[in-house]
This record gives C-alpha cells, sequence and structure tokens, in this order.
C-alpha cells in the first residue's frame, strides 16, 4: 500500500481489515473512524504523491509491518520517559505528541539522559491544526478510541529477527562555519541570555543587529549531525526568544546557510532515498518558508508537522524509518 | 554474505577515546552520531561510568551492524585492519566476543543456581528454569563453533546437539 492521501472510506476498509496505521488528517474525518489497529495526530498539511497540498478530508496513511507484534499505548508526562523500555527488543516506535503540552516539553527535554532511547529507533512527529483556525491539536488511539489534547500515543512494533529498524534525517540547512557560536545558560523552550563567542549578549538583540534571517533554524553538532531548533517567536517588548524544540546548554550553536530553492535541496537528497519508507514526515516550516504546496518532492510522502521526532524533537528535517535486512 | 564484518571488542581503548573526546570524529550513521553524544554528554556530566557506556555503545553498534554507514564510521575509528570480515549467518548467532560470551553464561549460570535453590519445592518452575538454561548453553556453543570454525561446523554441531543427553542438567534434577 502505497503512503499517501486516502479517501475516509479507503481507510475505514483498511481499519476492518485489520492493518496497523499511522494516520495523519483533520480532527473531523480522524473523529469518525472505527476503532482498530491505528494511530494518528491531527495535521491538514501534507506533501502527497502529487505535491504540496492542504486537505481536510482525505486522511494520510503509513501502512505499517503488520506480520509481527504491536502494542498501542497512551503517553502522559507522567511515562513518556518510559516510552524506550515499552519497545520489543527488536523493533521500532512510532509516537505522536501534542504541542506545547507537558508530555510534549518532558519528552523532548528528557531525551538528553534517556535510559535506552537508542535501544530501538523511536520515530514521530508533533501534532498540528490549519494555522488560520482556532482548532487544537489532538492525538488518537484508535484501539481505546482515546483523543486527547495533553497525551501523545505511540505504537510499539515489534520486527522479526532478520530484520531491523533505521532512521535517518534530511537537513537542507548547510554548515555555516563563520557563524558565531551561541551557547545557552539553561536548557528550555525559550531563553533571553546566551554567549555569542564567549561573551553574555540578549539572543533577540543579536539576531535584530545581525539581521539575522529567523526562517533560519539554530544548528547543533551531534557528532555529524546537524540538529536544527527553529525559532518560534522573538518578543520585542521582554527581549525573549522561543523555540519549537529546546535548546540545551551542552551544546553549541551556529545559524546556518540560507536555502535559496527547498524543493530542488530536498530532491539533491531524496533522490537517493527508497520512497517504500515505513514512515516519513516533514516540518511544516519547511512546507510554509519553502513554499512547498503543489511542489512535489522526488521519493517523499508525508504529513507536514509541527515538530519531527528522530529519537529527539527536531524542526525543519525531513525524517524516515526504514526497514532493512540484517545482512 | 556482503559487508560482515566483527565490532572491535570493549577492551579495545578507542572505543573509550571515542567516548572521552580524545578521537574528535564526524560520523555518518544518524543512531551512531546520536548515541555518542548523547553519552559522551552524559560521561562529561559525571552522570554516566566510561565503562558502562563502552559496555552499551558496543552492544548497541553489533544490535545495528549492518545499519547505513555503521561499517564506514567504524573503520574511521578503528582503521580496517581491525574490521575484519567474518563469517556470520544470523544476528543472534553473533551477539558477543567469546571472552564476553564465557561471562555472561556465567552470570546466567549463577542466576539460574541461585533461581533454583530458593524454588527447590516448586519443580515445575525448576523444570523450566533448566530447559531456558539448556537452550542457552546450546545457543552459546553454536556462536563459538562459529567463531572457531565458520559456518559448515555449525550445521554438524546442530545434530549432535539433538543427540545431547545433558548430563550437567542430571545434577540439578
Amino acid at each position: 500500500m502505497e503512503n499517501k492521501l486516502y479517501e475516509f472510506d479507503e481507510v475505514v476498509a483498511f481499519i476492518k481489515q485489520g492493518f496497523i496505521l499511522a494516520l495523519a488528517g483533520d480532527e473531523k474525518v480522524l473523529s469518525k473512524l472505527p476503532n482498530g489497529n491505528w494511530i494518528a495526530g491531527t495535521i491538514p498539511y501534507f506533501i502527497n504523491t502529487e505535491g504540496g497540498k492542504f486537505e481536510q478530508t482525505k486522511i494520510f496513511v503509513n501502512k505499517l509491518s503488520t506480520n509481527t507484534n504491536f502494542k498501542i499505548l497512551n503517553y502522559s508526562d507522567d511515562d513518556i520517559s518510559s516510552i524506550a523500555k515499552d519497545s520489543f527488543e527488536n523493533g521500532y516506535s512510532l509516537l505522536i505528541l501534542p504541542p506545547f503540552q507537558k508530555v510534549h516539553e518532558t519528552y523532548s527535554l528528557q531525551t538528553e539522559n534517556m535510559d535506552d532511547l537508542y535501544n530501538n529507533p523511536i520515530v514521530g512527529w508533533v501534532a498540528g491544526t490549519d494555522l488560520n483556525s482556532e482548532d487544537t491539536p489532538k492525538t488518537f488511539n484508535g484501539k481505546t478510541g482515546e483523543i486527547s489534547i495533553e497525551k501523545g500515543v505511540a505504537i510499539h512494533v515489534e520486527l522479526p529477527e532478520n530484520k531491523f529498524a533505521q532512521i535517518n534525517i534530511i537537513n537542507i540547512f548547510d554548515k555555516n562555519e563563520e557563524s558565531d557560536e551561541i551557547k545557552f545558560y539553561h536548557d528550555g523552550f525559550d531563553t533571553v541570555s546566551c554567549m555569542v563567542n564567549g561573551k553574555d549578549t540578549n539572543l533577540a538583540d543579536y539576531i535584530n543587529d545581525n539581521k539575522i534571517n529567523t526562517q533560519l533554524p539554530l544548528q547543533s553538532d551531534y557528532m555529524g549531525a546537524a540538529i536544527n531548533v527553529s525559532i518560534k517567536e522573538i518578543d520585542a517588548e521582554n527581549k525573549k526568544v522561543s523555540f519549537f524544540a529546546p535548546i540545551f546548554k551542552s551544546n553549541s550553536y551556529k545559524f546556518p546557510k540560507n536555502v535559496n530553492d527547498y524543493t530542488q535541496k530536498f530532491g539533491n537528497f531524496t533522490k537517493d532515498i527508497n520512497e517504500d519508507n515505513e514512515f516519513s514526515c516533514l516540518c511544516i516550516l519547511n512546507y510554509l518558508y519553502g513554499e512547498l504546496e503543489n511542489k512535489k518532492i522526488i521519493n517523499f510522502t508525508g504529513p507536514a508537522t509541527f515538530g519531527e521526532i528522530a529519537y529527539v524533537l527536531v524542526n525543519q528535517t525531513l525524517v524516515t524509518l526504514s526497514i532493512e535486512d540484517y545482512d | 554474505m556482503q559487508n560482515k564484518y566483527s565490532i572491535p571488542p570493549r577492551s579495545n581503548p578507542k572505543w573509550k577515546a571515542l567516548l572521552n573526546g580524545e578521537i574528535d570524529i564526524s560520523l555518518k550513521n544518524f543512531f551512531f552520531q546520536m548515541k555518542v553524544t548523547q553519552v559522551k554528554n552524559q560521561i562529561k556530566n559525571g552522570i554516566l561510568p566510561i565503562d558502562t557506556a563502552v559496555d552499551d555503545i558496543v552492544t548497541l553498534c553489533k544490535k545495528f551492524r549492518s545499519a547505513r554507514h555503521m561499517k564506514d564510521d567504524l573503520e574511521a575509528i578503528f582503521g580496517k585492519d581491525l574490521v575484519i570480515s567474518t563469517v556470520v549467518e544470523r544476528n543472534s548467532d553473533y551477539k558477543n566476543e567469546p571472552n564476553e560470551d564465557i561471562a555472561d553464561l556465567n552470570k546466567k549460570i549463577t542466576f539460574f543456581k541461585n533461581a533454583l535453590e530458593k524454588k527447590t519445592k516448586d519443580l515445575k518452575e525448576k523444570e523450566k528454569l533448566i530447559l531456558s538454561l539448556q537452550e542457552e548453553v546450546v545457543l552459546q556453543k553454536r556462536k563459538y563453533e562459529v567463531l572457531l570454525n565458520g559456518v559448515d561446523k555449525i550445521k554438524e554441531s546442530k545434530v549432535e546437539d539433538n543427540k545431547n543427553n545433558w548430563s550437567f542438567f542430571k545434577l540439578f534434577k
């Protein structure tokens, strides 16, 4: 089954056939689905087979590996730190979180020191809504029928012994070695002060004074992997900058180089990936800043989300999960 | 039989050098990049002892040894000579190095013995524990034979295992 948008009736048929599904769509259609082996989150933005699309009647479907065990669990901020321990010995977990709820904050801050985080891939996304609406992002547990504003939902999938799952990320923002080095005094989703090249600085002033494009994320190097944290808002009055993912005091950050053509840049990477991925998603900010509506990305379909999970919470990134055979 | 290689043992000093920052390298495999970063920070902050970190990361590198770029990364750290081609049939046949297998097995035998002493009255439980231990010994035995003699030998040993009367376990019965 192709990972793409399907009509409501088609999705109902998949559920009735017992498929294990990860779904993304508007609350109005998701809430009418029958119970079954599925999880979902709200979002109306997608990269579909024909290109970027705002869609509120169809549902995006990822059919997951079905020949082994799976379990669907809800998570609150009390128990989200046990998500890795809940996974199977060999498999992966697909997690959908509601944005800016306690569970979202706890997960993204605790991954720094979470035990067993890397024992199996944890992949997923942050639910969202039509940006021009007053809707509230929600997660759906198809097994129990629970719809939640505050809880995350995950499906843990077991894989057979001869297979394993792996996450890959695509970050189109090239490192800019000439950028100033920025460090923070604390972990969190917002900050007033920081250190720029070792000197105490107000980040809002620094961004303003240096005319930094706020569509660029802050980028930190994880042994060669560039991990993005996107700017959510600059509060000019209080001189406070807030982010879509946490900043960590243990990391150094830099602003990357500008990107002119998002589709071309993504295509340079996605031309080599397998389009039959188990799961993939992309950031809503790439969709918006890159003006991806009606534009196609080679070999990629998936929801455009309010944050991506590739073990940790990342922003402005394309994330894929593939199932591979052991050699 | 493509892309077969052994993961350098925990005793290789380059594991510690990687995790304490002495080896500063840009990795390519996403899991490895993220895991090493987490562990390096935890060691720096005094949360994780380096020996535990090495144990953990070696185990996970074995699990994900077939992942994209993992072999390239290990070659970049340990050199091509240390990532030696070997013969392995399945994931479960090659979990640990020989010495580590012996240590693991000894731990398991001690565990089972202790459990048996506590549960001598529960015969069914006793029988279950013995069966588990028997299975573990068969698995370990096959692993040694793969490492010492190659894949052909393991096939012969499977026949032998079936004939084995397990006199060792009669001690417990």
